[in-house]
C-alpha cells in the first residue's frame, strides 16, 4: 500500500484530501474480506471454545447450556451476520470467558497498552536513531561494530527471553523492581515491560538506520553538498538525514501498530492489563468474538499506520505525490 | 581495524561479566529464623581448684583446693521464638483464572479459590482435619433411607448488611440455580434432588416440584431423588451456597453487577474490597461476620495466565506469599538452599490414566489391556523420565479414596506382559499397530506419550503411531468418537482430579457405562453390581470393602492404566501459617479461616 513513486509535481491539498478519503474508502473491504476469512477460519478449526478436557469432571449439560447461551447453535450464516450487523453497531459481543465485553475488554485495557507501546516506541527512537546514525558516521570502527553487536543481539533475541531475563536479574535477584503488576505508566511496575518493549524495535530502527544512511552518503547530491564548501554538519542534518528516514518511517509506522497492540509475552510475564494477553489467548480459548474483535482492531491500526506512513513520505520527499 | 576489533571485543566481554556479576552477587534475601540467639545473664555456681598458699606447722606450702563461688555469666542461648502476628495481616497469592462469572450459580470453576471465603454453606469442610463441620446448619437429621435431610439452621447468623440468615436465601439461590432462565453450567451437579432435573430442564414449570422445602426461617427440608448419604457433605460446595435475593434484584446479575465491591452481600467471613476481571480480586473482613473471626485483614489474589510456570518467580521477587511449583521447577527448588526449606506437597486427589476402547480389537481382550499395563515401567516413568513431579500409580484410584486398597495394587513385570500378550494371539506384538493420540498442551504431556511409545514397542514389540494434537481439537475428536460411536485404540493421559474422598465421585462416575466419563465403553457385571451396590451402601467400613472389592475387579480387568497420582506442591513464606492444600481443595482453593501472619 506504498504511494506510487510517480514523479509528478505536487499539486496541493486538495489531492491529498482526496487521497486519504480514496484511502479510508477502501479500508470498508478491506475490513469485510478481514472479518469473512477470520471468521471461516475461526469456525473451521477444530474444538470450540468449551471443548475442555479438564482435570475435573465438569457437567455435561455444561456446553449445551452455553453454546445455546451464546448463539452457537445458530446456523453459521446466521452467526455470521449477526455478528457483522452488531459490530456496526459498534456491539463485538460477549467474551465466552470473561464477564467483560469485547468492546469492554478494548475499552479498558487497550489504553494500557497503547500508553506502554508509545512510551517503548519513543525510548526506540531516541536510542535506535542515535545509535543509527553513530554506526553510520564511524562506519567500521569499534563504534560500529559494538552497534551492531548490539542491535544483532537484541533483534535475535525473542521479546519473551528477554522479559523473562529482565526481571529474573532486576526483580528476583537484585529486588530493585517488582516482578510484575500494574500502578500506571509512572510506576516502577513499567520499567521492565516498557524497556522489554523497547529493545527490539531500538535494534531494529539502529539497524534501518544505519544501512539507510550508508546508501544516502554514497549518493552524488551528498558529494555535491561537500564539494560546495557546505559544513559536515549541515551536510548530515539537511541533506542526510531527512533521506535517509524515508526507510526508516515504514518500519515505524509498522512497529508502531504493532507495539500499541501489545505484546502478549510482555504482558503476561509482567502481568500488564493490556489487551495483548488476550491475541493468544482467545485464540487457544476458541473465544471467536474476541479474535474477531482484535483482529478487525488489528486491521484497522495496521491500515491506519500505513496511511500515516505514506503521507509522511510527502513530507519527507517532495517528489512523492498523492493521486 | 583488527586492533580496534579485539578492543572491542575485550570492552564488550568485560561489560558482559559486569553485569552476569551484578547479577549473581545480589544480597541473599533475608531468612526468617523462627530460632533467635539471644545473650542471657545467668547465675553459675562454680567449682574451681584453687592454689593456695597456708602455713603448714610454720612452713609456707602450696595445697589445691576446692572452692565454691557463684558468678554471674554471659551465655548464649538459643531461644525458639514465640511466634508473635504481624501487625499488617495481608496475603498475595495467585489465581490460575479470572474471567468468566464468579457468580456461584453461573461459574463452572471460575472463583472457586476464593468463592468459600466469601460464603458459608449448610455445612463445610474444615481443610485442616479434612472433617465435614458445622456451617449455618447447626445440625441435621438425615432419613433412614437417606432421601430426606433436614437442615436446623443457626440463629443469629446474619448477612454482611444486618440481615438474617435464614432458610429461604438456600432456597432462593438453589432454584436460582435450577431456573432453566438463569442457564447455570452447573445446575446438573443439583440433580440428586427431587424433581431438580425436571425443572431445569424445563419439563417442569412449578418449583414447588422441586424438593426444597422451607419449614420455617430457620428447618430447611431437602427430598433426594433417590438414596444419597454423601449429600450433607455435597452441601458444602459452592453451588449449594446461600445468596442475598434481595441484593441480586437490586444490583442485577449482569456481569455479576451484584458482586462488585459495594454491591456484595455474603454471609461468610469475608466481602469482595476490590475486583478487577482478568486481573485480580482483593478480600477484605465482613465486619458482621458472627462466626470466628479470622486474623486475615486483606488478601489478594492476583491473576497469572500460566500459574504453574509463572507464579514461583514473583515469590521469589518477594511479590507473593505462596506459590506453586510445576514439575519443571522442582529440581532447582530442591537444591535452592532457602526455597528448598519451603516446599511443602501433598497428594491431591488425582490420577493419570491411558485408557482402551475396550470394544475396539485388539484392546477388547483384557490380556492385551493387561499385557500395554505391564510393559510400563512406572519406576522409570516418573522418577526419571518426568523427573518425579508425581507418584507412580499401581491402583486406578488414589490413597484416601474410598475404595484404595494396596492389596490390589499392580504387579507383574515384561516377562509376564509378554507372555500375556502372546496368549492373545499376538507373539512378540506382531502385527500390532496402534494409534494413540495425545495432546500439546505443555511439554510434559509429550514427554509422557513419547515415554509409552518406547516402552510398548521396546517390551512388547508392538508399533504405536503417535498423534498429537492441538488441546481442544483432541477433545473435539474425543466427543466426536463418543457422538459417532467411532472406534479408537488407546487414549494417552487422561487426568481426572475429584475433589472428594467420596468413592461415587471417583468409581461410579468414571466407569459407570450410564456415565462413562473416560470413554471406555467398558462394562463388567460384577463390578457394576459392587459400585450400584455401594453408593448406597450406608455402613461406611462396609463400603469401603465393596469399593476395595470393585477396585481388584477393575485393575484385573484394566479398562484404564493408572500412570501416576498427582502431587500438588508449592512454597509458602515461613511466616505463613494455617496455609493447607488437602485434597478437598484441589490445590487450589485457599481457606483463609485459618491463615495467620506471624510478624517477621
Amino acid at each position: 500500500m506504498v504511494a506510487g513513486e510517480v514523479t509528478m509535481p505536487p499539486t496541493g491539498d486538495v489531492d491529498m484530501g482526496r487521497f486519504v478519503i480514496r484511502r479510508l474508502l477502501m479500508l470498508i473491504p478491506v475490513l469485510l474480506m478481514v472479518y469473512t476469512l477470520t471468521f471461516l477460519v475461526i469456525h473451521a478449526t477444530p474444538g470450540g471454545p468449551w471443548d475442555i478436557e479438564s482435570d475435573q469432571m465438569l457437567p455435561e449439560s455444561l456446553e449445551q447450556t452455553l453454546q445455546a447461551k451464546y448463539h452457537l447453535d445458530d446456523p453459521l450464516w446466521k452467526q455470521y451476520l449477526d455478528y457483522l450487523w452488531n459490530a456496526l453497531h459498534g456491539d463485538l459481543g460477549p467474551s465466552y470467558f470473561s464477564v467483560l465485553s469485547v468492546t469492554e475488554i478494548i475499552r479498558k485495557f487497550w489504553p494500557v497498552s497503547i500508553q506502554l507501546g508509545l512510551v517503548a516506541m519513543a525510548m526506540a527512537l531516541s536510542m535506535g536513531v542515535p545509535l543509527g546514525v553513530l554506526a553510520a558516521l564511524k562506519q567500521n570502527t569499534v563504534w560500529d561494530l559494538a552497534v551492531t553487536i548490539l542491535t544483532l543481539g537484541l533483534v535475535s533475541t525473542p521479546s519473551f527471553v528477554l522479559v523473562t531475563l529482565l526481571v529474573v536479574i532486576f526483580a528476583v535477584k537484585l529486588q530493585w523492581l517488582p516482578s510484575g503488576g500494574w500502578e500506571g505508566l509512572l510506576s516502577k511496575e513499567a520499567i521492565i515491560p516498557a524497556f522489554s518493549l523497547a529493545l527490539g524495535p531500538m535494534a531494529s530502527l539502529a539497524r534501518y538506520t544505519r544501512s539507510s544512511m550508508l546508501e544516502v552518503l554514497r549518493m552524488d547530491h551528498i558529494r555535491t553538498a561537500r564539494a560546495k564548501g557546505l559544513p559536515e554538519r549541515l551536510v548530515i542534518v539537511r541533506h542526510v538525514l531527512k533521506n535517509a528516514f524515508i526507510p526508516v518511517v515504514t518500519v515505524v509506522g509498522l512497529s508502531m501498530a504493532s507495539v500499541i497492540c501489545g505484546s502478549f509475552f510482555v504482558e503476561i510475564i509482567c502481568r500488564v492489563p493490556g489487551i495483548g494477553r488476550y491475541f493468544v489467548i482467545s485464540a487457544s480459548g476458541r473465544d471467536y468474538p474476541v479474535i474477531l474483535g482484535l483482529t478487525l482492531l488489528f486491521a484497522v491500526l495496521i491500515a491506519v499506520a500505513n496511511l500515516g506512513v505514506d503521507l509522511l513520505y510527502g513530507f519527507l520527499d517532495p517528489r512523492i505525490t498523492y493521486e | 581495524m583488527l586492533k580496534s576489533n579485539r578492543t572491542t571485543s575485550v570492552v564488550l566481554c568485560l561489560t558482559l561479566a559486569l553485569v552476569m556479576l551484578a547479577a549473581c552477587a545480589t544480597p541473599t534475601p533475608e531468612i526468617v529464623e523462627k530460632v533467635i540467639t539471644q545473650v542471657v545473664k545467668e547465675t553459675v555456681v562454680q567449682k574451681e581448684m584453687v592454689k593456695e598458699t597456708v602455713i603448714v606447722e610454720g612452713t609456707p606450702q602450696v595445697v589445691e583446693k576446692e572452692v565454691t563461688r557463684i558468678v554471674e555469666v554471659e551465655k548464649e542461648k538459643v531461644v525458639t521464638a514465640t511466634p508473635e502476628p504481624a501487625p499488617e495481616q495481608v496475603l498475595f497469592v495467585p489465581l490460575t483464572r479470572l474471567g468468566g462469572s464468579i457468580d456461584p450459580s453461573l461459574s463452572y470453576g471460575q472463583g472457586y479459590e476464593f468463592l468459600p471465603n466469601l460464603f458459608d454453606g449448610l455445612t463445610r469442610v474444615d481443610y485442616t482435619s479434612s472433617k465435614l463441620v458445622a456451617a449455618v446448619a447447626e445440625k441435621w437429621d438425615i432419613s433412614e433411607d437417606a432421601t430426606v435431610f433436614t437442615f436446623y439452621l443457626k440463629d443469629g447468623l446474619e448477612w454482611s448488611d444486618g440481615t438474617p440468615v435464614t432458610a429461604g436465601d438456600f432456597e432462593y439461590s438453589w432454584l436460582r440455580t435450577l431456573d432453566p432462565e438463569t442457564q447455570s453450567p452447573t445446575a446438573s451437579d443439583m440433580y440428586c434432588i427431587e424433581g431438580a432435573e425436571a425443572y431445569n430442564k424445563g419439563e417442569s414449570s412449578d418449583p414447588e416440584s422441586v424438593g426444597i422445602r422451607v419449614v420455617d426461617d430457620l428447618t430447611l427440608e431437602v427430598t433426594l431423588a433417590g438414596p444419597r448419604p454423601a449429600f450433607a457433605r455435597d452441601v458444602s460446595g459452592v453451588v449449594y451456597f446461600p445468596l442475598p435475593e434481595w441484593a441480586i434484584n437490586e444490583y442485577g446479575s449482569e456481569g455479576d453487577e451484584w458482586m462488585k465491591p459495594g454491591h456484595i452481600t455474603t454471609n461468610g467471613p469475608y466481602v469482595i474490597g476490590e475486583l478487577e476481571p482478568d486481573q485480580e480480586v482483593v478480600l477484605v473482613r465482613n465486619e458482621n461476620y458472627k462466626g470466628d473471626r479470622p486474623a486475615i485483614d486483606k488478601a489478594t489474589w492476583v491473576l497469572f495466565e500460566h500459574y504453574m510456570a509463572q507464579s514461583l518467580l514473583a515469590f521469589e521477587a518477594g511479590d507473593l506469599d505462596m506459590a506453586w511449583v510445576s514439575g519443571d521447577d522442582l529440581e532447582r527448588v530442591q537444591d535452592d538452599a532457602k526455597l528448598g526449606q519451603l516446599l511443602q506437597e501433598y497428594q491431591i486427589g488425582a490420577t493419570c490414566f491411558c485408557t482402551f476402547d475396550t470394544t475396539n480389537p485388539p484392546f477388547d481382550d483384557p490380556r492385551v489391556r493387561l499385557a500395554f499395563s505391564l510393559a510400563v515401567n512406572r519406576e522409570q516413568l516418573n522418577n526419571i523420565i518426568l523427573k518425579g513431579t508425581y507418584d507412580p500409580a499401581y491402583t486406578a484410584v488414589p490413597p484416601k479414596v474410598v475404595g484404595y486398597t494396596p492389596d490390589a495394587a499392580i504387579t507383574g513385570d515384561v516377562e509376564e506382559a509378554k507372555r500375556l500378550l502372546a496368549e492373545a494371539g499376538y507373539p512378540n506384538g506382531e502385527g500390532l499397530r496402534v494409534i494413540a493420540p495425545h495432546g500439546s498442551s505443555g511439554g510434559e504431556w509429550r514427554l509422557l506419550a513419547e515415554a509409552l511409545q518406547a516402552m510398548w514397542q521396546e517390551n512388547l514389540g508392538v508399533t504405536i503411531e503417535l498423534n498429537l494434537m492441538e488441546s481442544k481439537a483432541l477433545s473435539a475428536y474425543s466427543k466426536k468418537l463418543v457422538e459417532e460411536t467411532l472406534p479408537y485404540d488407546i487414549r494417552i493421559g487422561r487426568r481426572i482430579t475429584v475433589l472428594s474422598s467420596d468413592p461415587v465421585n471417583w468409581y461410579n462416575n468414571l466407569f459407570d457405562p450410564d456415565n462413562d466419563w473416560l470413554r471406555t465403553r467398558w462394562g463388567n457385571e460384577q463390578f457394576l453390581d459392587l459400585i450400584r451396590e455401594g453408593r448406597y451402601e450406608q455402613d461406611l467400613e462396609k463400603q469401603a470393602e465393596i469399593y476395595q472389592e470393585a477396585e481388584k475387579v477393575l485393575l484385573e480387568d484394566m479398562p484404564v492404566i493408572p500412570l501416576y497420582h498427582t502431587v500438588a506442591r508449592w512454597v509458602v513464606q515461613p511466616y505463613v501459617t494455617g496455609l493447607v492444600f488437602p485434597a478437598e481443595s484441589a490445590g487450589q482453593i485457599i481457606d483463609l479461616r485459618p491463615v495467620s501472619i506471624q510478624a517477621h
